[in-house]
């Protein structure tokens, strides 16, 4: 059986995509609307951007992010989210695996010239 | 976050089935995600700069997701630890083992009703999957236990048995 890309996608996402969220996070404090539109423009990386939502859910049930209001001039108050400690030292972490494993991959995914 | 377009009758149904597929999770963790997506579509139809029509409704709830699909990227409900309900059965199986070393001579029916009602009620306490479940074997041990007791209470005959005063050692006189 061939895995569709969608099934490929979603394992890949799965493993990486929360870190992704933690490394904009680490940039800047960010809305989740905010958050998603930018996602959103690597439709790779989030295929719907509801799914953004329930991530970010857990995300802060584990610690790694940490939500706050913040006065908007086009409504009410926003929840932002910002990186914790604990979501710091797990992005840091991942930035270190990631860059062996991600050059393993590569290795093992480039194509034989013979 | 409230505006005519969250007000569609389109949202409020996205929103509604999104709080019923978000039913597994506790009440703050729901309403967080469902206050997040109500903000997302707020955000979207802000941006168009003008009250939006249906079909712009439609297209941002489509880039949304279906609520299943949103759902289903909720968290996953921290697995309970195996053997949970081994341990109650082990519980069940000593306490039954407990009231004879106690010198509890209790009946035999009586003894495997309250074995039964305390492996039921630490299944309720370690399985909360399957709590209802250790719910109805805990009702159902609590009425074995009660038969039991009036069993031993009313249908024995007291003449050829010496009740202890605590009510609940029967020793038989005359064997």
């Amino acid at each position: 059986m061939i895995p569709t890309t969608d099934a490929v996608l979603e394992q890949l996402r799965r493993g990486t995509l929360e870190y992704v969220v933690l490394g904009h996070l680490e940039r800047e404090p960010s809305y989740g609307h905010d958050l998603a539109r930018t996602l959103g423009a690597h439709p790779m990386l989030l295929g719907s951007q509801g799914t953004l939502y329930p991530l970010l859910g857990r995300m802060r049930a584990q610690g790694w992010v940490e939500t706050y209001l913040r006065e908007s001039t086009a409504g009410p108050a926003r929840r932002y989210y910002r990186l914790t400690e604990d979501g710091r030292a797990a992005l840091a972490a991942f930035r270190e695996i990631w860059a062996t494993y991600s050059a393993g991959v590569d290795a093992g995914l480039t194509p034989s010239r013979t | 976050m409230t505006s005519p377009a969250t007000r569609h009758p389109h949202v409020g149904a996205y929103l509604a089935e999104l709080t019923d597929r978000l039913a597994g999770l506790d009440a703050t963790g729901r309403e967080e995600i469902v206050a997040d997506v109500l903000d997302h579509i707020a955000g979207e139809t802000a941006r168009l700069g003008h009250p939006p029509s249906t079909t712009e409704i439609d297209t941002i709830l489509a880039a949304l997701g279906e609520p299943a699909v949103v759902a289903g990227a909720t968290p996953v409900p921290a697995p309970e630890l195996p053997g949970r309900p081994t341990m109650a059965i082990a519980c069940g199986v000593l306490g039954a083992l407990a009231f004879p070393a106690l010198g509890v001579d209790a009946l035999l029916p009586a003894l495997l009703a309250a074995a039964a009602l305390l492996a039921a009620v630490t299944g309720m306490l370690l399985d909360r999957r399957n709590r209802i479940a250790y719910a109805v074997a805990a009702a159902v041990a609590v009425v074995g236990l009660g038969l039991a007791i009036a069993l031993w209470y009313f249908w024995l005959p007291v003449e050829h048995v010496q009740v202890d005063p605590s009510g609940l050692v029967g020793t038989p006189i005359d064997g």
